[in-house]
């Protein structure tokens, strides 16, 4: 009889529960596996739903290209090799780094796919090695989740899953559906169960969520924050009683530089209209309840940290709920665990890349990261080759491994136990479904096996060192202020340029690193195809041509120094003037600009201003 | 005498985000032969295209080798042995929800997942489905109705946009 396992997929960070029945060791791909995924039904989350990557989670399971032992890199190349002396070896290298450069050159970088206790491990690791550098890498994730926690303004109201189908008004920012599809089973119950329940999408590109806007904003690309400024203002100046301008605690009032922002000013830059901003602004005022709900995503807002910062306040003003999606899946249990204890003197991710450039870091101690394929363009590649020691963790073999010097292989979620936070909040924890295949241990047990080699070496837990830098914390009022300050900048493309924003896809997730293994995946999403309007400069000519000899055309996208040569596809609900493509293809993410806030200590990846040429 | 299953797959045009879970869930079933059509709508939408199981099955009739029977539940099999992949049935559906591609040399045909059916479950296309726009439930005549593409709040919203 074979035994029926509850687990939790981690594509999003939505966190639903499937089933995996198996009576072997191992699953097996297309023989037994496919038998044995089962929906649970009475799931809380999903309610047995499951979206297309999900259904497929058996393939990682006991995918041919799976790595299933450590690995050290001999001559260029990597080679097999056993558990213990992978082990010493790593412990060796850190070692030898410590006592020569200090703790300080030892750099730590978590995945947002860890664990609640892989995180807790890992920060135990880096107090036992003395170095403050520890953080996760989730480039979309980061600004949310950073501005939320440093918030002086608002305190964090989420909604219940189980009043999502209540919600009267339900307002997104981003490509929701495509981010986090099973989530559309909540919302649209919302919408359609009750008719009158409305949903305001505001997102430059008409993507799945769109379809079923009741009010669809499209502001240009990158005004995201101009827009719910507006929204705001608007609010604030017709909610009366509702909204106190300057309540305890929120800090400067926001009437005045709210006052001093023109809604002519707003309504030119985003392209939304003043009606179609006040409809919104009654549909939210309506609602009771309503929701606010932001979606993360790669190169999407102009400063995502003001975008969540606006809609934190549009919730509070509008008496809305307010619910951040993420695209890793336990972005916030992991954020959560390495705020708690993380020194404030520590680098971030990306501070981690620049400080590799320069020389800093000479050691990273990287748990699940294709730290090549996640950051934009080739600096990271440049900065990983610095370094004298990259220690990697990963289910599969990618570019970050190539350059590694010890690969570990690492365990999926059901191959090992856990607790994850999803989106709402709530912590899910999960057992093991089956053994993982080969050599392969989890990285719980990798890290308790490290921690325990590096005690023999002789080192001691230490507390973190806290250093001067403290994060920025700043109020809603001096936000808007820097919405006010990008209206007087504000540079619309020039002629001949376009603006390149991200799509999204149901089949893939986050930068596409391990979706990319996926069958179902890739047969849907093969390559990356760039998606231009009709009537665009030339493109009929170009439809023409692909009409009489059937073949793919061609266009080449050049962004600064980088440019790409990719096949165009012409859409006729595609806005004019914008060029969008999969932003889970490194090619695409290479032409997204890299520019570091660093007050915060993160990345600002925004749409790029780009030239396009059919060839 | 096992009870007769009347139950069939409704597909609610409402709910309906396109994104192929019920057709991914089917592919990796039926290995990598999903038996659920996708219909694209202009560049609006994607939407799932499932066997009716009619009352009176054309393929059923047009099938020269038999291969397509319909059982004691009303819902028309096909047997991998008979079937010789001449693509009959594929030209009879009124519906056109056999796929032209042959896999393995036979073509694809939904059967309602009748091994999870049979043991009080839903078929993996519904049970998957993110958004619960598609139910597995006796049909009537207003649900027919809803299935038309008029029917859909959003499209209608997609029209009155464009």
């Amino acid at each position: 009889m074979k035994e029926g396992r509850n687990t939790v997929c981690f594509f999003c960070s939505l966190g639903c529960g499937l089933t995996i029945a198996s009576g072997e060791e191992h699953v097996h791909y297309q023989s037994a596996a496919a038998n044995e995924l089962d929906y649970q039904t009475d799931n809380l989350i999903n309610k047995g739903s499951l979206c297309g990557k999900c259904n497929y989670i058996f393939e990682l399971l006991s995918h041919p290209k799976r790595i299933t032992g450590p690995q050290i890199k001999i001559d260029e190349k990597l080679r097999n090799e056993r558990w213990d002396t992978a082990l010493a070896y790593s412990a060796e290298r850190i070692f030898k780094a410590v006592s020569t450069y200090g703790p300080g050159c030892i750099g730590i970088m978590l995945s947002p796919h860890l664990t609640v206790e892989e995180a807790e491990q890992t920060v135990a690791l880096a107090k036992l090695i003395g170095t403050p550098h520890i953080d996760c890498c989730s480039l979309e994730d980061k600004p949310i989740l950073a501005k939320i926690q440093n918030s002086t303004s608002f305190e964090e109201r989420l909604p219940d899953v189980r009043n999502m189908e209540k919600m009267q008004t339900v307002f997104v920012i981003g490509d929701l559906f495509g981010l986090s599809p099973v989530l559309s089973r909540h919302i649209l119950r919302a919408k359609y169960e009750k008719r009158a329940h409305k949903l305001i999408v505001a997102e430059s590109y008409p993507s799945h969520t769109g379809w079923f806007a009741d009010t669809y904003l499209q502001p240009n690309p990158g005004t995201e924050a101009i827009l719910l400024t507006g929204i705001l203002k608007l609010l604030v100046k017709q909610a009366g009683g509702l909204w106190k301008s300057s309540p305890e605690g929120m800090g400067s009032p926001i009437e005045p530089v709210l006052d001093s922002i023109e809604l002519d000013t707003i309504c030119a830059v985003t392209g939304v209209s003043v009606d179609n901003l006040q409809y919104a602004v009654n549909l939210l005022r309506q609602g009771n309840p309503s929701l606010v709900a932001l979606a993360s995503g790669f190169g999407v807002y102009d400063r995502a940290d003001l975008v969540t910062s606006l809609c934190q306040a549009v919730a509070s003003a509008s008496d809305s709920y307010f619910l951040p999606v993420f695209t890793g899946a336990n972005s916030r249990g992991v954020f959560e665990t390495l705020r708690l204890s993380r020194s404030s003197a520590g680098m971030t991710a990306s501070q981690l890349i620049e400080a590799m450039e320069n020389g800093e870091i000479k050691v990273l101690l990287n748990f699940g990261v294709d730290i090549i394929r996640t950051f934009p363009g080739k600096r990271a590649q440049k900065a990983l080759k610095q370094l004298e020691f990259l220690l990697s963790t990963s289910l599969f073999p990618n570019d970050t491994t190539a350059v590694s010097n010890i690969v570990f292989p690492a365990a999926a979620w059901a191959e090992s136990s856990g607790t994850t936070v999803n989106m709402f909040g709530m912590r899910l924890p999960f057992e093991p479904v089956m053994p993982p295949p080969g050599y392969v241990k989890t990285t719980k047990e990798i890290l308790n096996t490290f921690l325990e080699v590096l005690k023999n070496k002789g080192f001691q837990e230490k507390p973190m060192s806290s250093g001067a830098h403290t994060p920025n914390k700043k109020d809603i009022a001096s936000d808007i202020a820097e919405v006010k300050g990008f209206l007087t900048h504000y540079a619309p493309v020039t002629d001949g340029q376009k603006v390149l924003i991200p799509s999204f896809e149901f089949v893939h997730s986050g930068d596409g690193s391990i979706t990319q293994y996926l069958h179902w995946s890739r047969s849907n999403s093969p390559e990356p195809i760039a998606i231009v309007a009709d009537e665009d400069d030339g493109i009929s000519s170009v439809k023409d041509r692909s009409a009489s000899d059937g073949k793919a055309k061609m266009i080449r996208i050049r962004s600064g120094e980088q440019e790409i040569i990719v096949p165009v596809s012409v859409r006729r609900r595609a806005k004019k003037g914008v060029v969008s493509a999969p932003v889970h293809f490194p090619q695409i993410r290479s032409l997204f600009a890299w520019k570091m806030l660093p007050e915060y200590g993160y990345l600002n990846i925004k749409p790029a201003k780009v030239t396009i040429e059919y060839v | 005498m096992e009870k007769k299953i009347n139950n069939r797959i409704l597909l609610d045009l409402d709910l309906c985000i396109g994104c192929r879970s019920c057709a991914a869930a089917c592919a990796l079933y039926y290995h990598e032969q999903a038996n659920v059509m996708l219909g694209e709508i202009g560049e609006i939408a994607v939407v799932p295209l499932h066997c009716r199981h009619c009352e009176m099955p054309a393929c059923v009739e047009a099938c020269p080798t038999n291969a397509l029977q319909k059982d004691e539940h009303g819902f028309v099999h096909r047997s991998n042995l008979l079937c010789i992949g001449c693509h009959s049935c594929v030209f009879a559906c009124p519906f056109g929800v056999i796929d032209m591609k042959l896999m393995k040399h036979v073509t694809a045909k939904c059967d309602l997942c009748i091994d999870r059916v049979l043991q009080d479950k839903i078929p993996r296309c519904v049970a998957t489905c993110p958004a619960g726009a598609l139910s597995f439930k006796e049909i009537t005549e207003p649900d027919v109705e809803a299935d038309w593409v008029g029917g859909r709040i959003s499209s209608r919203a997609i029209i009155r946009r464009m």
